[in-house]
């Protein structure tokens, strides 16, 4: 309870911009995300100096609005106070935020080895080798009953390969196994087809939407670029059937996001991309490309070239920001949802199965297997298979980003890279540099798209649910 | 400056109003990669 003696303070690290007359505030340590200030509350939040009480808030207010009342000023911070980014007496528990357990099992299944791709950057060695009906079904069963066990709520089943859809036939029984088994123990279950698109056919979109199964289509750029690094095995280049498979999915009305790897060969074309994919109101999500043994030429995009490609990029978000956020996928591993000690669910809430049965920690080392479906209890495989030393590190172990004002949202950044490029898990991500110069940028997109459709929307400017649209592309 | 007219627009609170549905509110809802299931 407010009283005039309250005194309200600021969150430590707590980041401040403007942007087109509003305010935007971002305490790092709130799950409400992003703040925007009109001008009246930004006058407000400016006099929050841990010493004035609220009675000597109105004082100071009144001089600038004689009519407020110390029951408006109330209102105004109880405001703050909800969206975090001020408190009274004691600020949020940095300890109760992260002892939370993850409650949401995210599962990739990697059923099939082959694919009808050979894109330049892939991190998976072809092979005619994939998933038996036998080790798929025992492996729903055995996620779904460990997840059960250990009090997971929710699983997202993610189909991967190779190509997922050269098995959609056992795409769909899996999906129909997940849901009864997920009914049955009542736990929810959702799942994803991360797919190279070229095989999306009307047919497909359809049975996709049926059974509601939400798709990731990976496509790194408009003709030429996309056709530099995703090719097929006669070296010709897949954007225009790719084009076509996101057309079929509008059309069926199936959701999707586009996720889009960034690397030297298609940095310059990402504003021109992002253009294209925001006219067709089509969520996005930049990843950048991480090296793997099977890639002899060097594609990680130079920083000051992935900065300032990416700056125009979100020029053209920021000129006209969508009604759905994008800002949990502009910036590769950086993600706002809420704080996080960990970049990403590896050890903890992740879990891997490969095409024959046996797991691994992390998609990108399916050459290490940890453990197999046939284990006791896989959630314990999953934790015991985290490879990252010292155990437990999290990002208040590393250094400089211990001291960093954006640790809680990149957390350092992945571990593998880091570990690769750096030969310790201990120290800041090889992207740090890229982070810290984005991460603003990023702030600013969000920021732009509440003062649209938070502050200033009027009923023309809403619009559809962005994959729902049977756009023509 | 009529202080009044005071307004805070949260991330979240554009999810309360229902001004964006579940679905329309985080494109990475769909891919969700291993960064996304660690803080979902």
């Amino acid at each position: 309870m407010i009283s005039k003696l309250s005194i309200p303070r600021l969150y430590e690290n707590t980041y401040t911009d403007s942007v087109e007359g509003f305010f935007l505030v971002y305490n790092p340590l709130s799950e409400k995300g992003l703040s925007v200030l009109n001008k009246e509350a930004a006058f407000l939040f400016g006099l929050i100096d841990g010493k004035k009480n609220i009675y000597d808030i109105l004082l100071s207010a009144k001089e600038k609005d004689s009519s407020i009342e110390l029951t408006d000023i109330i209102k105004v911070f109880n405001d703050f106070v909800s969206s975090e980014i001020a408190y009274f007496d004691t600020p949020k528990s940095k300890t109760k935020l992260f002892s939370k357990k993850p409650t949401h099992l995210g599962v990739w299944l990697h059923i099939t080895n082959q694919c009808n791709l050979r894109c330049t950057y892939c991190y998976v060695w072809k092979t005619q080798d994939k998933m038996s009906d036998e080790i798929a079904r025992k492996s729903i069963n055995t996620i779904i009953d460990s997840a059960k066990k250990h009090g997971f709520k929710k699983i997202t089943i993610k189909f991967s390969g190779g190509e997922c859809l050269l098995e959609f036939p056992k795409v769909l029984d899996l999906v129909c196994l997940g849901k009864k088994l997920a009914k049955q123990v009542k736990i929810e279950i959702d799942f994803v087809v991360l797919t190279n698109g070229v095989l999306l056919t009307e047919e497909v979109a359809k049975k996709l939407k049926e059974e509601n199964i939400r798709v990731a289509v990976s496509l790194d750029g408009l003709g030429k670029y996309n056709d530099t690094q995703r090719i097929f095995p006669s070296g010709s280049g897949t954007f225009k059937f790719v084009e076509k498979g996101i057309k079929n999915l509008q059309k069926a009305k199936v959701p999707f996001n586009v996720s889009i790897t960034i690397t030297s060969k298609n940095i310059e074309n990402i504003p021109d991309l992002t253009k294209f994919l925001l006219k067709r109101n089509i969520p996005f999500a930049f990843n950048f490309y991480r090296e793997n043994p099977f890639v002899k030429e060097v594609l990680e995009g130079d920083d000051k070239k992935l900065v300032e490609f990416l700056k125009k990029a979100y020029r053209i978000i920021y000129e006209s920001p969508p009604r759905y956020s994008l800002i949990n996928g502009l910036l590769d591993r950086v993600t706002f949802k809420r704080p996080h000690l960990y970049t990403c669910g590896m050890g903890n809430s992740y879990i891997v199965v490969r095409q024959d049965g046996k797991m691994v920690s992390c998609q990108m080392t399916l050459e290490k297997p940890n453990g197999s479906i046939d284990d006791k209890d896989l959630i314990k495989t999953m934790e015991e298979g985290n490879f990252v030393r010292p155990k437990n590190l999290t990002v208040e172990g590393k250094t400089p980003c211990d001291t960093c004002q954006w640790k809680y949202i990149c957390c350092g950044g992945c571990p593998l890279l880091t570990f690769e490029q750096k030969g310790k898990y201990t120290v800041n991500s090889p992207y740090c540099s890229v982070y810290k110069a984005l991460i603003p940028e990023v702030l600013r997109i969000e920021a732009k798209r509440l003062i649209k459709y938070g502050f200033n929307e009027t009923k023309t400017d809403k619009q559809e649910f962005p994959s729902l649209l049977p756009l023509s592309l | 400056m009529t202080l009044k007219n005071a307004k805070v627009v949260t991330s979240e609170s554009m999810k309360q109003d229902k001004k964006i549905t579940a679905n329309q509110d985080c494109a990475c809802e769909v891919y969700q990669d291993c960064a996304c299931a660690s803080v979902c």
